[in-house]
């Protein structure tokens, strides 16, 4: 299985490179500087979940835990993920929490833009996310109005918008879990349904 | 109130937002000309207007110390020749070359970078991983920047005053918007009752963010401090293994893990950690001279001739310090090198010999003495009646025993070997230099002989207290 997610991650980065290159060699001004920036650090991007799943299929996979801004985390994400989206699907932010939260913000934040790439492409027209912090720890959530989860198979896998197998889920679950405080372990819900009748992504750090 | 993308987006390019950046003044150090190309357009798009650069580590200590009031800081982790953007940030930061409110954003391809900074106690105010677009470096120095207005009354109040620091602290904690920066504010009061002398106050801080909030490395290694500030050589011992053993990337926990098993009497272990560390940051000076002092008291003067000579000559940063030549005479002194020790001295720069201090005075003077100078013999007999009266540092104080032994003075130096081993925490990191002292002398069973006398005296003293429970 990791063998396959690793393959598939290197055909996404050099996919998205290609893409790029094309782009620069047919535009009209060489290509749009922003578009080819973007699927550089898209590239990159598929490129470090690559090596994370590797560290966690090796054991290696350690969380780096700081102290970080909740509400920073989430923006963040939502601008990376929709920066140069020219597409039909607006991502709407709700109530985010206004909260330090110790947790390792890199490898959080690459899932959070996992299941917003995935939300992104499935979605019909939204995408809503937010965040609080509740008894059970910080609960980010992200719902959309597409199909859902297929029925069919365990919604193992998500896909990004090269419509391509990637790390997905199995990195995202064991994401949560490496956060662990105050006897509690970080958990990863997902679901069809909620309040958009779609796909709902609900990760919550202790 | 709900946002979508493009609000945020487009708040990210807010005007307002961007004239205030434009009146801000930016260092970029980074020693590749490409990347800093890349930086500096960057750091142009997201509105910077007054763009200075350092090509490596020693341009960008020069650079600072010429202009302290950059406002932004863009340093690069790997700043080549074996020195990173940490150690840069903490030689900085701890010489206080910078204002506290310059914001410093390190810039890194590394994910192993998010390790350090994760540990660190001295982290930049944030870091960015490569590739990154300028909204998410804009991003990042927003966040930065509202963090310190945050702190502004903090950063006002005098910081030689613990009271005034804390109190802004207090008020700042009641702030509506405290709820973003609660661990910061913890670790604002837990650093300042370290640095003003508060260490039992500042372990309960820290242990409240262990417990609290999450046991940070930074935080584990700051109460490590505290207890060895309190001489619990053996708690702080405890503690800091435990983060050297999860985070081994850790340095500075090494470091301190070497102080307090060398406060412990455990030099061995010590040195052998620091030489460990060493090899993996070989431009790191500071913890050489940490392995050469170490090494001096385990008595491998060889290891510490050799790192202390390697220092002054390759730290082109640091300027000379009247430390490091004792240090390097001390080594010299120690393997009977007088003429070594002599010319190390030779090399304070003068305008330090002037300005010496009074017990580095005595110190140097005991070193000359075992140097055969005559004029600090003669000078070492005239001080001789007021040495037990000075407040002299155990290392000193073996020193004053070398040189009294050297001038037949054997009365004094008994005495003040005495004094030194009455204070059991303070003889246990220079026992074995002490010994190796009387040994070089010829004079061991002197030294045995005052063993048994402090044995006899901690004997009496604790029947006294028993008697007096």
């Amino acid at each position: 299985m990791t063998e396959k997610i690793l393959l598939s991650g290197v055909h996404d980065a050099k996919n998205i490179l290609f893409g790029a290159l094309e782009k620069m060699s047919t535009g009209a001004n060489g290509g749009c500087p922003l578009e080819i920036q973007l699927a550089i650090e898209q590239a990159s991007e598929r490129l470090n979940k690559m090596l994370a799943t590797y560290r966690m299929a090796n054991g290696k996979l350690q969380p780096a835990i700081c102290s970080v801004d909740a509400r920073m985390l989430v923006e963040e994400a939502v601008m990376r993920c929709f920066e140069g989206y020219d597409g039909p699907v607006a991502a709407v932010i709700n109530e985010l929490a206004d909260e330090e939260w110790p947790l390792d913000r890199e490898l959080v934040q690459d899932a959070i833009i996992n299941a917003l790439n995935n939300a992104k492409r499935f979605a019909a027209t939204k995408v809503v996310i937010e965040s609080q912090a509740t008894a059970h720890g910080l609960v980010i959530t992200i719902a959309d109005d597409g199909p859902g989860y297929p029925m069919a198979a365990a919604p193992e896998t998500l896909t990004d918008e090269t419509g391509h197998s990637g790390m997905g889920l199995i990195l995202a679950r064991h994401i949560a879990a490496l956060h662990q405080r105050h006897g509690g372990k970080g958990e990863l819900q997902t679901f069809t349904g909620g309040p958009l009748g779609g796909a709902v992504f609900q990760l919550t750090l202790p | 109130m709900s946002l979508t993308h493009k609000d945020l987006l487009a708040a990210a390019r807010a005007a307002e937002f961007s004239s205030r950046i434009r009146k801000l003044s930016f260092l970029i150090i980074e020693d590749q000309e490409p990347a800093r190309n890349t930086l500096r357009g960057c750091a142009i798009t997201c509105g910077a207007f007054h763009v200075a650069f350092a090509l490596s580590y020693t341009d960008a200590i020069f650079k600072i110390r010429k202009n302290p009031d950059y406002d932004i800081i863009l340093c690069d982790y790997n700043l080549g020749n074996g020195r990173s953007g940490q150690q840069l940030l903490e030689e900085v930061r701890l010489g206080k070359l910078i204002s506290e409110r310059a914001v410093w954003i390190m810039v890194t391809s590394e994910q192993a970078y998010e390790q350090v900074v994760s540990a660190v106690e001295l982290a930049p105010d944030d870091y960015v991983l490569k590739p990154f677009s300028a909204n998410v470096l804009l991003s990042r120095i927003e966040k930065a920047l509202t963090k310190h207005d945050f702190f502004t009354s903090y950063y006002k109040a005098d910081p030689d005053s613990l009271p005034a620091r804390m109190n802004a602290l207090v008020e700042l904690a009641k702030k509506p918007d405290s709820k973003r920066y609660g661990a910061d504010i913890m670790r604002k009061r837990a650093d300042e009752l370290s640095r003003h002398g508060r260490p039992k106050a500042a372990i309960a801080v820290f242990d409240q963010i262990i417990s609290d909030v999450y046991p940070f490395p930074w935080a584990r290694a700051g109460k490590a401090r505290a207890l060895m500030k309190m001489e619990l050589f053996k708690e702080a011992e405890a503690e800091i293994a435990s983060v050297v053993v999860e985070k081994p990337d850790y340095f500075e926990a090494h470091d301190i893990q070497a102080q307090a098993l060398t406060a412990m009497g455990d030099v061995a272990r010590a040195q052998r950690i620091l030489e460990h560390v060493t090899e993996r940051t070989p431009r790191n000076y500071q913890r050489k001279r940490m392995l050469s002092q170490v090494a001096l008291i385990n008595g491998d003067v060889e290891t510490a001739n050799r790192v202390m000579t390697e220092v002054l000559e390759k730290d082109v940063v640091a300027t000379i310090s009247v430390e490091d030549v004792m240090s390097l005479a001390r080594s010299k002194i120690t393997c009977g090198d007088k003429a070594g020790a002599l010319a190390a001295i030779a090399k304070i720069p003068p305008e330090k010999a002037i300005s010496i201090g009074q017990s580095d005075a005595l110190a140097l003077t005991c070193i000359e003495v075992c140097a055969d100078s005559e004029t600090a013999v003669a000078k070492f007999k005239s001080l001789c009646c007021d040495l037990r009266s000075d407040n002299l540092e155990p290392s000193e104080m073996v020193d004053a025993v070398r040189a009294a032994l050297y001038c037949h003075e054997d009365d004094l130096a008994n005495q003040l070997a005495l004094d030194l081993l009455s204070d059991t925490t303070r003889a246990r990191s220079v026992f074995r230099l002490l010994a190796r002292v009387y040994t070089d002398a010829g004079k061991k069973d002197a030294l045995r002989l005052i063993q048994e006398r402090v044995a006899q005296i901690l004997i009496s003293k604790q029947r006294l207290l028993k008697t007096a429970a």
